[in-house]
């Protein structure tokens, strides 16, 4: 007696069919699982046993031998409970015929309840391209499976539901899941940029990055307002769209995020880790291997507040991401890879104590100390930000003088339109300003003559480096879309230069 | 033996000047200088000239001897003048009078490296003819950047013009050759040796005005160009550096011992009475618009003003406009801005 089940296993974000099959054999009675199973998998067995027991006391007293295909794929995780618990009542014949082309996803507890597993909306969407016609999940994974509408999703919250359905006592289409997952709700945000007074420029430069996806650095001393001023930054993004919000959706629902969720994520992700992060929380890692603060700001904002406290292996880590888009954790057994496209915001003190070049504070360190402080920024890394400002601080009375600046609506407004416009002058092309190569800046950015001479006076004057041209080129690009321009003119390369005017060595 | 091939011929036997330098009038005097060298094969000395007109000619390169109009006099002031330069390119250069020379390691360090680009690219533009070497390290820098801001250079070369050291410059010697000017007094096919470079040395230190060393270690090709200079009475400039830097020993050297410090390519130019007229980009840097005289009241000169001042104090200005006046007020030179703060300069 054979039996043969269907389920889908995970790795990243990346699935594989996995067949399972169960014989009994006369033999000394015992519980076996072969072909590469994780130790959840093995502990399983008492699992499965127990709620067996529980739901149906008759399975026959013989060897069991669970066989999980392809043998030389590592299967990980809880998910396997509840396919290997249907092959045995299969097996045993206590159920009838499984459908073919049903595969089957959940996590048993001890009295046969069916319970939800992390990572299901990318299983559900996985086996739709491994040719899976209908899943079986478990309640709370149901949604997340509804999401897939070319499969049909069953959804079961105990094992007991399943053996009346496969005797025939049941029929299969009352426990079909209806299309449960719902449009976000529209989040209004406590805070707002109307809420930081007197930081119009850099509130200029947030909307460019936004804008234009440019990673961007604020220095500034203590008081100035930059984490503030970045904490903001969620309430100007505009929503994800449909493709990427499924992608950021997967990534959430492998930490476990999506269980109590009804929705998908529409909200682009705002992440800000502490700066005593480990390199696995920010790279992604753990077994099995868990996406890091990096994906999980996949098409969002990755905050590093004082960026210069990081550790410089964790800075040094950003770059593969920030040039790919993507992250690969590789292991002894296996490389996964996680999609990682944020755009980079950070902002950091000028020195260690804070008030260089501060107007009323002294600054008490060394320059060479200021030099070493700032040397954990490496030049790949600085290269990798478009815009580093450096912002000045006010004094409470100079505050007090300032008007309320720009609120948020108006700034995503902005933002929106630039976005819009883009997507007009490039004719539908996705990437964004900052993405573009040297041959995409020739081909898309075009300089009127005033511009072009503003340019060579602003290298001869050496008020950028060969190395800044391009970035400057991209930046005024979008400042030229916020301004509905096809063409890029002086005034958009003046606001660009501007942008970069952080004299990174302290002997300057 | 007509002249030309008398002169091919008496530069290929190596005479040295001294023996000629009564002689240069009277062709069968000389004829006989090359008949009195007993170890020459006479027939094979045909020859060889003959090869070299025939290339010569087919390679564009002109054979200018001592007694040629072309011949710069500037080098008659050697003990022992070239007896024929080899030339390719534009002699008219040989006549410009506002020719210095960069010098310096060949293995310079970025600041050497920059400083010499940074004084070819100031000097070129301002007129003058740019005199190296050819090698690499500062010679290299010093050429490539007058060509590239269109300036005129001259390249002289420790060996034959169908030689290309090194190799890495190749396009740069063929680049020279089509808007500078090529010298050698070596011959076709003579590769160079340790003892043309510095031979080579003192062309370079003779037809120019003046030699700019921006880097030489304590024992450096450049300084022996600086020597050469001075025997000829012709300016040293040197390139301070750092006195820990062992690629500054050269030229700090040269200026304890009297060469001209130079921190600006102005300094030359001080040194040679021209004056400087500042050519910028923009049109009528100097006339500001009224808005640009606005935001310029709300400065000082004394110290920073942060930007979000300026704003406040001009409140019908958009933050994005003003930094537009802001940035291009500092492009002119007019203020400076620091850390989001700016004051007149």
């Amino acid at each position: 007696m054979i039996s043969k089940v269907k389920s889908v296993t995970l790795n990243g974000l990346d699935t594989y069919l996995v067949d399972i099959e169960v014989s009994f054999t006369t033999g000394y009675p015992g519980f076996t699982i072969v072909g590469l199973p994780d130790a959840v998998i093995q502990e399983s067995r008492e699992r499965i046993k127990t709620a067996l027991k529980h739901v149906y006391s008759e399975i026959p007293i013989k060897k069991i031998t669970v066989n999980l295909a392809p043998a030389d794929l590592r299967k990980e995780g809880s998910y396997l409970d509840l396919p290997v618990a249907v092959g045995i009542l299969e097996a045993a014949g206590i159920i009838g015929k499984i459908p073919e082309n049903m595969a089957f996803i959940g996590e048993l507890g001890l009295d046969g309840q069916i319970r939800g597993v992390s990572g299901a909306i990318s299983l559900a969407l996985g086996a739709k391209n491994l040719g899976i016609e209908s899943l079986v999940l478990s309640e709370e994974n149901a949604h997340e499976g509804a999401i897939v509408p070319e499969i049909k999703t069953y959804s079961f919250s105990n094992l007991n539901q399943l053996i009346e359905v496969f005797t025939g006592n049941l029929a299969l289409d009352n426990f079909l899941a209806k299309k449960t997952i719902e449009e976000e709700i529209e989040t209004s945000f406590d805070i707002d940029y109307s809420d930081v007074k007197g930081q119009e420029r850099a509130k200029r430069a947030i909307v460019i990055s936004a804008a234009g996806g440019h990673n961007i650095l604020l220095m500034g001393p203590p008081g100035s307002g930059k984490s503030m001023l970045m904490k903001r930054f969620p309430t100007i993004l505009p929503d994800l769209d449909d493709e990427e919000s499924i992608i950021v959706t997967q990534i959430y629902s492998l930490i476990g995020e999506m269980k109590n969720r009804k929705s998908l994520i529409r909200k682009r992700p705002f992440r800000s880790p502490h700066h005593s992060i480990s390199p696995a929380g920010l790279a992604g890692g753990g077994s099995p291997p868990r996406p890091g603060e990096m994906s999980l700001a996949h098409r969002g904002v990755l905050f590093l507040d004082e960026i210069l406290e990081f550790r410089k292996d964790l800075i040094e880590s950003l770059r593969q991401p920030l040039e790919d888009g993507k992250i690969t954790i590789s292991r002894a057994s296996s490389s996964i890879t996680f999609p990682a496209q944020f755009l980079l915001a950070a902002c950091s003190n000028p020195c260690r104590c804070g008030y260089f070049k501060d107007r009323f504070n002294p600054c008490t360190c060394a320059i060479s100390d200021i030099k070493k402080y700032r040397s954990k920024l490496s030049g790949p890394i600085r290269d990798r930000f478009d815009i580093m400002l450096e912002v000045p601080r006010l004094s409470n009375e100079e505050l007090l003088e300032m008007k309320t600046g720009k609120t948020s609506e108006e700034m995503k407004n902005e933002v929106l339109k630039a976005k819009k416009f883009k997507l007009y002058r490039t004719k539908g092309n996705p990437k964004n300003n900052s993405e573009l190569s040297s041959k995409e800046i020739k081909k898309y950015i075009i300089l009127d003559d005033k511009a072009k001479r503003l340019l060579a006076t602003a290298i001869d004057n050496h008020h950028f480096s060969a190395r800044a041209y391009d970035k400057i080129l991209k930046l005024s690009r979008t400042i030229a879309d916020l301004n509905e321009e096809e063409i890029v003119n002086s005034q958009h390369l003046a606001e660009a230069i501007s942008l970069r005017n952080i004299k990174w060595d302290p002997y300057e | 033996m007509n002249n030309i091939e008398l002169w091919v011929a008496l530069s290929l036997v190596k005479v040295p000047f001294k023996r000629i330098r009564d002689k240069l009038e009277d062709i069968n005097l000389l004829e006989s200088v090359i008949r009195e060298r007993d170890n020459v094969n006479k027939n094979k000395l045909k020859e060889r000239v003959k090869s070299i007109l025939e290339f010569s000619e087919k390679s564009n390169v002109e054979l200018v001897p001592y007694i040629s109009e072309s011949y710069p006099e500037s080098l008659k002031h050697l003990n022992d003048p070239p007896i024929l330069l080899y030339c390719k390119g534009d002699l008219s250069l040989l006549k410009n009078t506002k020719m210095i020379s960069i010098v310096g390691s060949r293995r310079p360090t970025t600041y050497g490296r920059s400083q010499a680009m940074e004084f070819s690219k100031q000097l070129a533009s301002f007129g003058f003819t740019i005199v190296s070497g050819l090698a690499r390290g500062i010679d290299e820098s010093a050429h490539r950047s007058c060509l590239e801001v269109g300036g005129k250079t001259i390249a002289v070369l420790g060996n034959g013009l169908d030689i290309f050291y090194p190799i890495e410059n190749r396009e740069l010697q063929v680049e020279i050759s089509e808007s500078g000017l090529l010298i050698s007094e070596y011959s076709f096919g003579e590769s160079p040796t340790t003892y043309s470079f510095p031979q080579r040395n003192r062309i370079i230190a003779a037809i120019s005005r003046g030699t700019l060393v921006v880097e030489a270690a304590k024992k450096s090709g450049a300084l022996l160009t600086a020597n050469y200079c001075l025997d000829l009475g012709k300016d040293v400039f040197a390139l301070p550096g750092p006195v820990s830097s062992p690629k500054s020993f050269g030229t700090n050297t040269l200026i304890k011992n009297g060469a001209i410090l130079v921190r600006s390519f102005e300094d030359i130019l001080d040194e040679y009475g021209y004056k400087i007229e500042k050519v910028n980009n923009l049109e009528q840097s100097d006339v500001l618009t009224a808005q640009e005289e606005r935001v310029l009241s709300c400065l000082n000169s004394s110290n920073y003003t942060p930007f979000e001042l300026i704003s406040s104090k001009i409140e019908d200005l958009e933050p994005q406009d003003l930094i537009l006046i802001l940035t291009e007020l500092t492009l002119k030179n007019k203020i400076v801005e620091d850390g989001g703060s700016y004051k007149i300069l």
